[in-house]
């Protein structure tokens, strides 16, 4: 697909609309600042949600300061929890619906998020996941490859 | 799919719904809520083209709300 800006990136294009764009950063930001959910965490799900999309870009950035391990990243790219905590398995297996089997997260699997997290925490994670899932759909639109 | 909350309310005396949900992270919902005021009350397409695709992604996805 073209676009009227040639070889445009992705922020290139978000800025045709600048107010719209600054806000949208603004959500982007407290998302990853509200300081409920660890970054790991928040990482963790963006990343494997990147990964079900096919979405390139997404997964090629690192937005936290202790980046997950090479084997780490390997396991989540192909869905393998096997060298993550409980706690991590149980939001993985939430993000692992996000993007195409929302509606089939189950009340138990909420429960178990809450459980570990606490509510406004749990909340803070699947608007997160919303957010991370919508990221890769526009940028699956954009095709900017950034 | 669920039918009933799977949270509480943030607000005392409010039931549970999407918006009260959220305020259980003001920071992030704030930073939502004027997105998404903006996002329909200005910009360059009309308001009409923006409701149906709303409607229509409602209804792909299945989405009573």
């Amino acid at each position: 697909m073209s676009w009227p800006i040639a070889n445009a990136t992705y922020e290139e294009l978000l800025n045709a609309q600048p107010a719209l764009a600054k806000d949208f950063t603004v959500f982007l930001d407290a998302i990853w600042n509200e300081g409920l959910v660890s970054q790991r965490l928040l990482e963790i799900t963006r990343l494997r949600i990147a990964a079900i999309h096919d979405c390139e870009p997404e997964w090629a950035e690192r937005r936290i300061n202790e980046p997950l391990d090479e084997p780490a990243l390997t396991h989540l790219k192909r869905g393998d929890y096997s060298l993550f905590s409980p706690q991590e398995i149980a939001v993985l297996n939430i993000a692992e619906k996000i993007p195409f089997q929302a509606h089939e997260v189950t009340d138990e699997e909420t429960d178990i998020l809450k459980g570990n997290l606490g509510e406004p925490a749990a909340i803070s994670l699947l608007t997160a996941m919303s957010l991370f899932d919508a990221t890769c759909r526009l940028k699956g639109i954009f095709e900017t490859g950034d | 799919m669920s039918h009933k909350p799977r949270f509480s309310s943030a607000i005392q005396g409010q039931p549970a719904s999407f918006l009260s949900l959220l305020m259980h992270t003001p920071k992030s919902a704030n930073a939502f809520f004027e997105l998404y005021a903006r996002f329909w009350q200005q910009g360059v397409v009309a308001q009409e083209i923006k409701e149906m695709t709303r409607m229509r992604n409602a209804r792909i996805t299945d989405c009573g709300y």
